[in-house]
């Protein structure tokens, strides 16, 4: 894995999460908070505020970028913002997988599995 | 219900976005609206109202934190690495530490709130009731006067203008030539606008539908700023030439309602008033023009008014009401001077009737819903209702002031226990203090909500007069601010009494927890907060119930005539496109018809229904001019109005002296006129008004007639000087029949309407209302008041009940073990019963005694709308008193009966 890629892992699950949803498909806010909540089962949910700092966080960072994209609205005022992942993101989500399929693949975090699955 | 609870979620939303810091609200505050608006719409969907209360539950707190973070991380010059710990910590101003606090009260007090549920649940429904109570009169007050008219833009710079006399007392519209010469000579206003009030029937095909117009200016809607939803203004061209261009724009709701929501209508030819007109635009939703309490639903241009109010000479009358644009830079004043300086030169070169000469001065002000005059009438009345939901705030504070008390005392020992691991005590006041504005600040969002719900519920009052008068009173972001500070206020003030009693300095007694002193002090406190709270709700319910002994008196004061079994329907002939001729054949056609209807005794033409707040005035020449009366070279200022031979059989003002109209008083006979007695004895002090003579449009009329003194205006005037002249005689096209009849309305009115389309099948369909409500106006404001302070009257009781029942429960389970042994040594049921009821009525009887002398003082503060009704009435004062100690009674019963069956064994037991 590249030096640089280090600084920005591990990614905080929020992080990881928006990020994998972008992987698939450009979206808008209300996208993404509807996507990552299916994902995770409810696990990780997004309100507007914490989701817009997730947001621009990733942009300041370079791992999202805002995407030339409007959607269709209702109004001229009802323009949603859509995001895509940047080729620096889409870097930074696969060394994070990648971390962490090394990890979940190690032998003690099978041992682990095996000997406390339910 | 729940629309009105998605709108003011927005609204909220929109406001608490502001936490945000400046830079991040700009790049993502639009996003984060139009997230949660999904979000909002996504919820109500899936579990209305509930599911809008959860989303809150779960937005707010995140919101609140992501923007104190935002704020925090605003302050701190370089970007923070990510990962890296010690960037954390280096970068601390000032601010970032009190910030760093505020987020670490913030949380504190969160965790806190949430382990007392029932609590905190409690304490924010208690400050949603009493701050609801104050933002609702507020979004009232808002609605209607204090915010720039909706849909206009740079609404803070437009400003009503009017001629007035010097003192102010009596203004005059504008003519157009005056409103030519302002609008071309001003500099210190951008713009000037006119306008007039016009009835229009409107149809597309079919049957036309009357509605409330404005004929404008073609500057109207660029002067107020505001954009067309489609289509679009008038063009200047449109502005210029007489009858050249028949164009209408119509309000968002008609183009709903009347034209299927269709954009292609645009360019479509209308009939307006008969006429083809092309319908050029509709104006964005809640939009509804300057006089807001009337709902504008068209707007035809100036020039198009010889079309649409036909047969007037408009050249020189003066008919129009103007506003403008302040330019930048501009004052009030600079403009003020410049328009008086211009209708100066007006005045001195133009041959304007010497009458106007007087109104050289201008008054200028704010452009608000309502002309200036009315605008200071409604802020007064609501000011008072303001103020009598203030005192369900003030009730609702004193009652979570009195809860947050009774938790400081809870939590003595923690705070000792923290003091004396070093805390500082003004940390711990900080924290505490956290705490009841926490609840103060969510108190106030359901107070918001509160209101939101309690002005859709004032909307529905139906408002007599008339028909297209109705109020939009929901709230706004300016609301939320008012309910915000007004909580935080309530907060600061009644939470620091609580949170410095619970840090208190004498550490070592209370990590004892030895209080028996304190204790002593402590209920001293809470019974002065109880009858406290007793007292203020007192004070509301005597003022509701005068309100309701108003109403009372108001519609027993006998009026002078009869308004039962009449029907009323106004005709606007005019807005028709019916020429004189046309209308007197539709008028006499009308009249023989109804006539012939079962039922109907007596018809009548007039031109206004009496009490109904309209009025006309005018002046007579009397005859040798008697120079003792004081009126100016004998002229004397009259009501009148215009009857015909029915009218007074209609009304039934009795006559006592003369006869009423013939059919042969009409336009080429001799004039004539019956007076009320107030003008009888001004005309013949000393004998017979009949036969005398007097001056009128420069005509001889002779009194026919004498009728008895009746009310014209209101419930409270002074009996004007009244007159009343053939309706032949004085030819108005837009009339009002009035009907005697022995059916009910219901079945009248669709009777009526038949003989109106078998008349002319194109008419819009006339609004029949009683006699009774277009004259139930004179007592409207007593109404509002008795609905709003029996409301905030049966709150505070309520609110007030519940305080006392908690201070009695406390006492009760205090007392447990000195219960208990007066069981043991032989107390009976009835005796603990007796024991613990006393002490609840000797709170309420305080609260009596204090209510009553409150309620004296500030009752005065209302006699102005009680009628014959003393501010002081006994029987008010006796009967809210009985309600209210009934209602102690059964707040502390409960807890009473709850003691009397103690059992003395467990309560021995027990601590």
């Amino acid at each position: 894995m590249p030096a640089d890629l280090r600084t920005y892992l591990p990614l905080k699950p929020v992080e990881l999460q928006l990020l994998l949803a972008l992987a698939d498909e450009e979206m808008h806010g209300y996208g993404l908070v509807q996507a990552i909540a299916d994902r995770t089962d409810g696990l990780v949910t997004l309100e507007p505020g914490n989701l817009y700092r997730v947001i621009k966080r990733l942009l300041g960072e370079g791992l999202v970028a805002e995407s030339d994209r409007r959607g269709v609205a209702e109004s001229e005022d009802e323009r949603r913002r859509y995001y895509r992942l940047t080729a620096l993101g889409g870097r930074v989500l696969s060394a994070e997988i990648r971390r962490l399929q090394s990890l979940v693949t190690s032998p003690s975090a099978r041992a682990l599995v095996r000997r406390w699955a339910t | 219900m729940s629309r009105r609870l998605v709108s003011i979620s927005e609204c909220v939303f929109a406001t608490l976005v502001r936490l945000f810091p400046p830079e991040f609200r700009v790049r993502f505050g639009d996003d984060m609206r139009e997230l949660f608006r999904d979000q909002l719409r996504a919820a109500h969907d899936r579990a209305g109202a509930r599911g809008i209360v959860r989303l809150w539950v779960r937005t707010l707190p995140s919101l609140a934190q992501a923007a104190l973070l935002e704020r925090r991380d605003a302050l701190r010059p370089m970007a923070r690495r990510r990962n890296s710990i010690t960037a954390e910590t280096t970068f601390t101003s000032r601010r970032d530490s009190v910030l760093e606090t505020l987020l670490s009260d913030l949380r504190f007090a969160g965790r806190m709130l949430r382990k007392s549920p029932v609590f905190t649940v409690v304490a924010i429904i208690v400050i949603s009731l009493g701050s609801g109570a104050v933002t609702t009169i507020f979004s009232a007050m808002n609605a209607v006067v204090l915010r720039p008219l909706p849909g206009t833009s740079g609404g803070n710079r437009l400003v009503l203008f009017e001629r007035r006399t010097p003192d102010f007392a009596e203004g005059v519209s504008g003519s157009y030539g005056y409103y030519r010469h302002v609008r071309d000579g001003t500099r210190t206003l951008s713009g000037v606008a006119a306008w007039s009030k016009v009835s229009l029937s409107i149809s597309t095909g079919g049957e036309g539908a009357a509605v409330y117009g404005n004929i404008v200016s073609g500057n109207y809607f660029s002067v107020l700023g505001v954009r067309p939803a489609i289509g679009r203004f008038f063009a200047p061209d449109e502005d210029r030439i007489p009858l050249a261009k028949p164009v209408v724009v119509v309000s968002h709701s008609f183009w709903e309602s009347h034209l299927g929501a269709d954009s292609t209508v645009i360019g479509r030819s209308v009939s307006v008033n008969g006429h083809p007109f092309t319908l050029i635009g509709v104006a964005p939703a809640g939009f509804r023009g300057v006089f807001t309490p009337l709902k504008t639903e068209a707007w035809v241009p100036l020039m198009m008014q010889a079309q649409l109010r036909p047969g007037r000479d408009l050249a020189d009358a003066p008919w129009l009401w103007m506003f403008g644009r302040l330019e930048r830079g501009a004052t009030r004043e600079a403009a003020r001077r410049e328009l008086a300086a211009l209708t100066s030169t007006w005045v001195d070169n133009t041959s304007e009737p010497a009458g106007y000469r007087k109104y050289a001065g201008i008054r200028i002000t704010d452009l608000t819903g309502l002309p200036d005059d009315a605008r200071n009438a409604f802020l007064g009345f609501t000011a008072l209702l303001l103020g009598a939901a203030g005192l369900v705030l003030l009730i609702a504070s004193v009652n979570v002031a009195s809860m947050l008390s009774a938790r400081a005392v809870a939590r003595r020992r923690e705070m000792a226990l923290r003091t004396a691991l070093g805390a500082a005590r003004g940390r711990l006041v900080r924290q505490l203090l956290t705490e009841s504005l926490l609840l103060f600040l969510i108190g106030a969002i359901g107070g918001t909500f509160v209101a939101g719900l309690a002005t859709a519920g004032l909307e529905r009052i139906p408002i007599p007069g008339d028909a297209s008068m109705s109020l939009e009173l929901s709230p706004d972001p300016r609301v939320f601010a008012f309910a915000l500070l007004t909580s935080v206020a309530a907060g600061l003030v009644f939470g620091l009494a609580p949170a410095l009693q619970g840090v208190g300095k004498d550490i070592t007694s209370r990590l004892r927890n030895d209080s028996a002193a304190s204790s002593a002090r402590r209920t001293l406190g809470s019974s002065i907060l109880i009858v406290g709270q007793l007292a203020l709700s007192l004070v509301l319910l005597v003022a509701a119930g005068l309100f309701i002994r108003a109403l009372d008196d108001g519609a027993r004061i006998d009026p002078g005539f009869q308004t039962t079994g009449v029907a009323t329907a106004k005709l606007n002939a005019e807005s028709w496109g019916y020429d004189s001729t046309k209308a007197r054949a539709f008028y006499s056609a009308l009249g023989e018809r109804v006539a012939a209807l079962p039922g109907v005794t007596a018809i009548a033409f007039t031109d206004i229904i009496p009490m109904s707040n309209s009025a006309n005035g005018a002046a007579i020449q009397l005859d040798g001019a008697d120079s003792s009366s004081g009126d100016r070279g004998g002229r004397l200022a009259v009501q009148l109005s215009a009857a015909d031979p029915g009218y007074f059989d209609v009304v039934r003002i009795p006559f006592l002296l003369g006869r009423p109209f013939a059919s042969s008083d009409d336009e080429r006979s001799a004039k004539v006129a019956i007076v009320n007695e107030t003008l009888a004895k001004r005309l013949a002090p000393d004998g017979n008004a009949l036969g005398r003579t007097f001056g009128f449009h420069r005509q001889r009329v002779t009194v026919v007639g004498v009728v008895r003194d009746s009310k014209y205006g209101s419930l409270t005037e002074r009996t004007p000087a009244f007159l009343y002249v053939p309706v032949a005689q004085l030819w108005r096209p837009d009339l009002v029949i009035m009907v005697r009849t022995t059916v009910a309305p219901a079945s009248f009115a669709p009777a009526f309407r038949d003989a109106v389309r078998d008349i002319d099948p194109a008419l819009p369909r006339p609004l029949v209302r009683t006699f009774e409500q277009e004259t139930s106006i004179v007592l409207f404001p007593q109404r509002i008041a008795a609905i709003v302070t029996g409301v905030l009257g049966g709150v505070g009781l309520l609110l007030a009940a519940v305080g006392l029942y908690g201070i009695i429960a406390y006492s009760v389970s205090r007392r447990t073990r000195e219960i208990g042994v007066r069981v043991a040594l032989g107390a009976q049921r009835w005796d603990v019963l007796g024991m613990v009821v006393r002490e609840g009525m000797r709170l309420a009887g305080t609260g009596v005694v204090v209510g009553v002398l409150m309620a004296v003082a500030a009752t005065r503060l209302i006699a102005g709308l009680l009628f014959n009704v003393s501010p002081i009435d006994g029987m008010t004062f006796a009967g809210m008193s009985v309600l209210f100690i009934a209602v102690a009674l059964l707040a502390s019963y409960l807890p009473a009966r709850r003691a009397a069956a103690t059992d003395p064994l467990t309560a021995l037991r027990s601590d």
